[in-house]
């Protein structure tokens, strides 16, 4: 009975997640929290500080079931050698930290994946030894796991192509009909070729919006930035670029103490801070888009050209 | 040279070659670490390319400014003289070798771990071809790699700065992937051959390792078990994207998984070699990623509470293995707290 409960919870859950729990919009999110999946106290919880256990997005469907070895462990914590005590508290630490430091980033939460899957087809198997069921019925719910992970993947997929079908401008990599190469490759084609062709001299400083690609293909100076957080990395440290600035004020910081008429970004970089878009909107000229998504903006001059 | 023989001169001389050598020198104590056999292969194939990152770190930070001939030579050197102390533990991992082909011929199992590496080696090598470096974190780490390959020095400051192009370093994590790239780097320079295929390679090959080191755990239990448990581990979507972004997961993943397996071996023999191959483990992990460090404190911390032994015995274990972590890579972040960028104690930004 109980493990028939557990796989009614564990085909029930990521069921609501898809069809109900996941935003396909932004609306009235924050579009850095929607961008990660934490835009709602919920999904906060689900994807961000129980990620490792509930972001079926990315980490498959079965993940919670270790909560069960944890909880037997918990509940009978008197009678456990101290390995099995120790174990316990240095998962659950790590759950914590995880989930406090970055649950939201599957790559994060991915540290405890082999782990997790390990501990967890251990209990199963000597679970179901224990209870004196037969190897028939184990192998039943271990395959039923594997199967869940199948199904949850391609649930996982669909839901990425339902989010990029309802965008207004889906990245490259996201478009229908898009091939294996252009998914795979979202990095700008020919940087220099298409920089030369914009005005951008070799010398020019270029305002670089979190795209390290700028410095591993070209040689050019760049002032790098960040505009989720509203950063210019500078030689004595971090700047803001438009905190207590007005735009005007912000446009001539870059143009007249930092020297810089340019900034390279992408739109859906951009989008990430409503602050930053409209910078570009009413203090820069939109100078090209390429076919990944790549921005070039010049900063308009004192007279606002 | 043609940019794929250096990436199979590469290959060969770091993840075989300097794998090779961890494995054998760890097959050659195997008599004390008392460890299953296979699992010592893995565990040494994974510290192959750790090996040049952590050979790279030492000279660019002790010497700095020498010549790339005189460090890779010097690097070369030292696995040669490694490769040497290992001794019999080359018969041994021969013996390991020759027992594959009955291994695959006798386990059906083990022809469906077969077949699953040739698909591994199938979307490498599509992987390889068509997915070129664009990924925020990895150029951050590549930009950082040929700044070292630059300089050949490693520098601890408040602001990681580069006057040169005004990048700004903001990785918050030890140097071992970006000084793969250095590693990559300062081979071309001897073949003259340019892009960075091995350096992409690295988190197929870790992805590969850390497959079969599931395996081989869940196979003590039961083989088919085996087969479920990395099917369970592989199908979710995140997985899959961590193969395809060439992260430095699968590298931090595969060798934090094998410390915690460390400790579970810790558990029923708490020995002395056993917790030197932990400390150097857990070093080593750390030293790839910041969650490895913070983790592997956390664990070490933990396994000197649980440890059955009386108190003397526990201050050698836990002297001994911190010295071992901090060689192996930790260091690095006593330096980066104290005279760097003040790591995690300061303004962390989510990119």
């Amino acid at each position: 009975m109980m493990w028939a409960l557990l796989v009614a919870f564990g085909v029930a859950l990521p069921a609501a997640y898809y069809a109900w729990l996941m935003p396909l919009e932004v609306g009235d999110m924050d579009p850095q929290l929607f961008e990660r999946g934490i835009g709602s106290p919920l999904l906060a919880w689900l994807n961000g500080y129980l990620g490792v256990l509930f972001n079926y997005r990315y980490l498959g469907a079965t993940n919670w079931l270790v909560l069960v070895p944890i909880g037997m462990v918990l509940a009978t914590w008197r009678r456990r050698a101290p390995w099995q005590r120790g174990l316990v508290v240095f998962y659950t630490a790590a759950l914590a930290l995880i989930g406090a430091m970055g649950g939201f980033n599957y790559r994060y939460a991915l540290t405890l994946q082999p782990l997790t899957v390990a501990t967890t087809c251990v209990f199963v198997w000597r679970a179901f030894d224990r209870k004196g069921r037969s190897a028939r019925e184990r192998g039943a719910f271990v395959a039923a796991m594997a199967l869940l992970g199948v199904l949850n993947s391609a649930a996982s997929i669909h839901y990425h192509f339902r989010v990029a079908s309802v965008m207004a401008a889906p990245p490259p990599e996201a478009r229908p009909g898009a091939t294996l190469t252009e998914r795979l490759d979202a990095g700008p084609e020919d940087l220099e070729r298409w920089l030369n062709a914009h005005g951008v001299r070799p010398t020019d400083t270029v305002l670089v919006n979190n795209l390290p690609v700028w410095y591993y293909r070209t040689q050019r100076p760049g002032i790098y930035f960040w505009c989720g957080s509203d950063q210019l990395f500078l030689r004595d440290g971090t700047h803001a670029l438009l905190a207590g600035r007005s735009m005007h004020e912000a446009a001539s910081l870059l143009r007249d103490t930092l020297h810089c008429r340019y900034i390279f970004s992408t739109g859906e970089l951009s989008a990430l801070s409503p602050p930053f878009t409209r910078f570009l909107d009413e203090a820069c000229v939109p100078l090209a888009t390429d076919p990944k998504g790549h921005t070039l903006h010049r900063v308009k001059d004192t007279f606002g050209r | 040279m043609d940019e794929r023989l250096h990436f199979l001169l590469v290959l060969a001389i770091t993840n075989i070659g300097m794998g090779g050598v961890v494995a054998a020198l760890l097959l050659r104590w195997n008599s004390r670490l008392r460890l299953p056999s296979g699992a010592v292969v893995l565990l040494g194939l994974a510290m192959g390319p750790f090996l040049a990152s952590l050979l790279l770190y030492h000279q660019l930070l002790l010497l700095p400014g020498r010549s790339a001939m005189a460090v890779l030579g010097t690097s070369v050197g030292i696995v040669v003289g490694l490769g040497l102390m290992a001794g019999r533990g080359w018969t041994a991992l021969g013996r390991l070798l020759r027992a594959v082909p009955a291994l695959l011929r006798d386990d059906v199992w083990m022809r469906w771990f077969a077949a699953g590496t040739l698909l591994m080696l199938g979307i490498a090598t599509v992987l390889l071809a068509t997915k070129p470096l664009v990924d925020h974190d990895v150029l951050e780490y590549a930009v950082r790699g040929r700044w070292f390959l630059d300089t050949l020095e490693v520098t601890y400051e408040r602001h990681p700065f580069d006057a040169r192009n005004g990048f700004y370093y903001v990785g918050l994590h030890g140097h071992s992937f970006p000084l793969l790239f250095t590693w990559d780097g300062l081979w071309q320079r001897f073949t003259g051959a340019t892009g960075d295929l091995w350096p992409r390679s690295i988190t197929l090959w870790y992805t590969w390792l850390l497959i079969a080191l599931v395996w081989s755990v869940l196979r003590q239990w039961d083989r088919a078990l085996a087969f479920v448990g990395v099917l369970t581990m592989v199908v979710p979507f995140g997985f899959a994207l961590l193969l395809v972004i060439h992260h430095l997961d699968s590298y931090r993943i595969t060798l934090f998984t094998a410390m915690v397996l460390l400790v579970l071996v810790l558990r029923e023999r708490p020995e002395l070699p056993l917790m030197l191959l932990f400390g150097a483990v857990l070093g080593a992990q750390a030293f790839i990623h910041s969650t490895g460090a913070i983790l592997g404190g956390v664990l070490w911390m933990l396994w000197l509470v649980m440890h059955p032994g009386p108190l003397r015995v526990r201050l050698v274990h836990a002297g001994a293995s911190a010295a071992l972590a901090l060689a192996f890579g930790g260091v690095h972040y006593v330096l980066d707290t104290m005279i760097g960028t003040r790591w995690i104690f300061k303004d962390i930004i989510w990119f």
